[in-house]
């Protein structure tokens, strides 16, 4: 049915506003690929958690007292109440606020309430529960924790497959190779459907028009963002499983500067001695100099996790028009103060209900989904590079950076999702 | 004396709010001190802006692009113009000054926003930092902080300034 809806270079309009496709994403896609649920860093201390979800199913991540980090339901086993309700702190145990029932931090169940006596529980149906029901499998990479809610399927390194090199070049940053997200996060709101932003994060074709404000008031990165567009070098790769990358490093390289050069108002890691004589201690020149002048990884994890810059993003469905986005910047573990100021000033910047970048987009995906939203059978074109891509030396295929592969490439995952 | 002190900051602050609502950023950039700082704490009051992320956290120089930027007609979120209008309220003065002669006060804030056919509201309070300036009635912004009330929550895009 979905292959109907998604051509090779079409998709039709309904996917971001059939109400009946949403629910359906829930088992196809949300209860069945790995998601982002939290980084390790959010929970350091045993007893620390925050809450999160998975598509819509509220959970906990939390680090039980044997220091092991969970991924549990957040609903009370009787009545399925919510048993957490900050959004994030550190507690011996989760109490239900319906009736008292009880958990450990590790998700046992405690105590339930007057269990006994008259008109209490038969011990023996209460003895069979053990606690909150845990996500069906959790397992991380590099501190970044993921659940999928679908007992069998490929394990968390298959469904990362090409990404995990991205990964690596974004925590490899830091002179003790972790990331901590301490500064916490901006959430924003935004009226349209969660896969208008994902294909936004590996569309570079907008750049240049929504985001034209932040190239006129900063030569640096408008030299940059001329480089990008006139020069052959830089291209989009794409990843099984719906992942994609923008690699803007062939030109940072040959210019010798990452997005922020001289008459930039930012500055890059590049420029800070310190850092750079860390990492080439640590990882040698070569590397070093990919990390530090090639730049940060651009990369989308599908279905919705991005690391753009300094920052981990994601998004959750709200409804068929609506979503919640989270943007949390990563200071650098190892990395002096002045490296870390300068990577929230940098997010601050651009991030954000009032950050250069992240204002205009929320304002066009929002009139994208008004615009989907009207009368008659509406399909958009992504035809942007079609029959172009090569295969690069890994056997992934890449193509030009304006090229749409990279949404082609999400479509086809989740056709493929969505039809079996 | 403290009532004629209290209405020459009701009047300041009406018109620091006035100017902002007709988006006239230049004439309210001259009411800063050169060392001022705009913060929107995000996630709670804010305890170090440095340290956690803000939706705002401005010296004068980033005000200076931020407004720079609004002003470019090159930002699709501010095409059409946005249409907001503040309410400011229940003013405190403390009665504390500090050497510098500089004043803290604060008001509770509504700012609606005219966005797609109903009015988005924009809801918490407001701390200044306030400076003598050249008549009893104006004064200069050292700092002014914004707590919304749901900053922990998901927010809406913000091209204008509260």
């Amino acid at each position: 049915m979905f292959s109907s809806l998604v051509g090779p270079v079409r998709v039709n309009g309904r996917v971001y506003t059939d109400a009946d496709i949403f629910e359906l994403e829930f088992e196809k896609i949300w209860s069945k690929v790995w998601i982002y649920v939290g980084h390790a860093s959010e929970v350091p201390a045993v007893g620390d958690y925050v809450r999160r979800k998975v598509g819509r199913q509220e959970v906990i991540l939390t680090r039980g007292e044997d220091d092991i980090l969970r991924v549990l339901k957040n609903r009370c086993i009787h009545r399925a109440n919510l048993v957490c309700q900050a959004p994030c702190g550190n507690a011996k145990v989760f109490r239900c606020p319906y009736h008292g029932w009880t958990y450990g931090n590790d998700g046992h169940l405690v105590g339930v309430t007057y269990r006994r006596g008259t008109g209490g529980y038969s011990s023996e149906a209460l003895e069979a529960l053990s606690g909150l029901e845990p996500a069906e499998r959790v397992d991380s990479y590099r501190g970044l924790v993921f659940a999928s809610l679908a007992p069998e399927g490929p394990t968390l390194k298959e469904f990362l497959s090409g990404t995990v090199a991205a990964i690596d070049r974004f925590m490899d940053l830091a002179p003790e190779g972790t990331v901590r997200l301490s500064a916490g996060s901006h959430k924003m709101n935004v009226r349209a459907n969660w896969k208008l932003f994902s294909e936004n994060q590996v569309d570079r074709y907008h750049a240049t028009f929504v985001h034209q404000v932040t190239y006129s008031l900063d030569k640096g990165k408008a030299d940059w963002a001329a480089k990008l567009n006139s020069e052959g070098p830089a291209f989009v790769r794409c990843f099984e499983g719906g992942h994609s990358e923008l690699d803007f490093s062939p030109v940072n390289l040959a210019s010798g500067h990452s997005q922020y050069s001289a008459g930039s108002v930012a500055r890059s890691e590049q420029d800070f001695p310190d850092l750079v004589s860390a990492l080439e201690a640590r990882l040698g020149v070569e590397y070093a100099k990919k990390l530090l002048v090639g730049g940060p990884p651009h990369l989308l994890v599908f279905p919705n996790l991005a690391f753009v810059m300094q920052d981990i993003r994601f998004i959750l469905p709200v409804s068929v028009n609506e979503s919640t986005v989270y943007q949390f910047p990563a200071f650098l573990d190892g990395a002096s103060d002045a490296v870390n100021n300068e990577r929230l000033r940098r997010h601050q910047l651009a991030e954000g209900p009032a950050g250069a970048v992240m204002t205009d987009d929320h304002e066009v995906l929002e009139r994208n989904q008004r615009g989907y939203s009207g009368e008659g059978d509406f399909s958009a074109i992504l035809e942007r590079g079609f029959g172009q891509d090569r295969s690069d030396d890994e056997g992934y295929s890449v193509g030009s950076l304006l090229s749409e592969s990279p949404l082609r490439n999400f479509w086809n995952a989740y056709v493929t999702l969505m039809d079996s | 004396m403290v009532t004629e002190l209290i209405l020459a900051i009701e009047q300041f602050l009406t018109f620091e709010a006035d100017l902002l609502d007709r988006q006239r950023y230049r004439e309210w950039l001259a009411l800063w001190a050169e060392d001022g700082h705009y913060w929107i704490p995000a996630n709670g009051e804010g305890v170090d802006p440095d340290k956690e992320v803000s939706v705002i956290y401005d010296d004068r120089a980033s005000l200076e692009i931020r407004v720079h930027r609004f002003e470019s007609g090159l930002m699709p979120s501010r095409i059409p113009e946005p249409q907001i209008r503040h309410i400011l309220s229940n003013l405190r003065v403390s009665p504390d000054t500090e050497e510098s002669g500089e004043l803290l006060a604060t008001v509770n804030m509504i700012v609606g926003e005219s966005q797609q056919g109903s009015v988005r509201y924009w809801m918490g309070f407001t701390e200044y930092g306030l400076l003598p300036g050249s008549t009893s009635d104006r004064y200069q912004i050292r700092s002014k902080k914004v707590v919304l009330i749901n900053n922990d929550q998901p927010l809406a895009a913000m091209p204008f300034l509260l």
